[in-house]
């Protein structure tokens, strides 16, 4: 199955508006297939999202277990 | 690469990285060397853990130290371990050193080669090392 095909029968999707700068978009459109810029903005969106929620995860339970046992 | 390992992570490339168990037990336990490898992963790229490693972690935890591990993990990314990944760790376990490696850390291995990732680790003897990209954490 190709990536295009997986990504569209995944999971349900809804259109989202975004404000997005001239220079991006622009390049997003000159290298980007009109059917495949919704997968890669995802894509890239899924990953930006996972390392702000990494980088709180790091922040907000660094020695939980020393935390736990009183030693913090 | 056949035959050996690689070291990353090379500048300005941003890569899955899959975080081995004993770094994020050493993170919860405090180690401000953990912490700084975390930070330079977080970093450089997008921290993802197995599904494997996340039950390494929860084997050495009860109450509210399970409680608290298991939040943490909800945090980062998890990789599952489906047919091929398994596949290829049978073949690794049996090939590359039943007796020398652990099933558990070759489906860790297997999963960082399927994804491409780099594999963050204290202990890079644990792995096999062929078409495995590493970055050793020094602490």
């Amino acid at each position: 199955m190709s990536e295009q095909v997986e990504y569209e029968r995944k999971e349900p999707k809804r259109q989202a508006n975004f404000l997005l700068p001239e220079p991006l978009l622009a390049e997003l459109r000159r290298l980007i297939p009109a059917k495949m810029r919704s997968q890669v903005v995802a894509g890239a969106l899924e990953r930006e999202l996972a390392r702000i929620k990494a980088k709180k995860a790091l922040a907000d339970y660094f020695g939980a277990w020393r935390a736990v046992d009183g030693k913090a | 690469m056949a035959g050996g390992g690689r070291e990353s992570l090379r500048e300005g490339e941003t890569k899955d990285i899959l975080v081995s168990s004993e770094i994020l037990i050493d993170f919860l336990n405090g180690s401000s060397g953990a912490l700084a490898a975390l930070q330079k992963a977080a970093d450089e790229g997008v921290i993802r853990v197995s599904a494997v490693s996340a039950a390494q972690v929860a084997s050495v935890a009860e109450g509210e130290r399970r409680t608290a591990a298991s939040e943490m993990l909800d945090s980062f990314a998890t990789v599952g371990v489906d047919k091929e990944v398994a596949s290829l760790a049978g073949i690794l376990f049996h090939d590359r050193g039943a007796g020398k490696f652990e099933l558990c850390d070759c489906l860790v291995a297997a999963s960082c080669r399927q994804l491409g990732a780099v594999l963050l680790t204290r202990d890079r003897s644990r792995y096999p090392a062929e078409g495995l990209e590493v970055a050793p954490a020094e602490y």
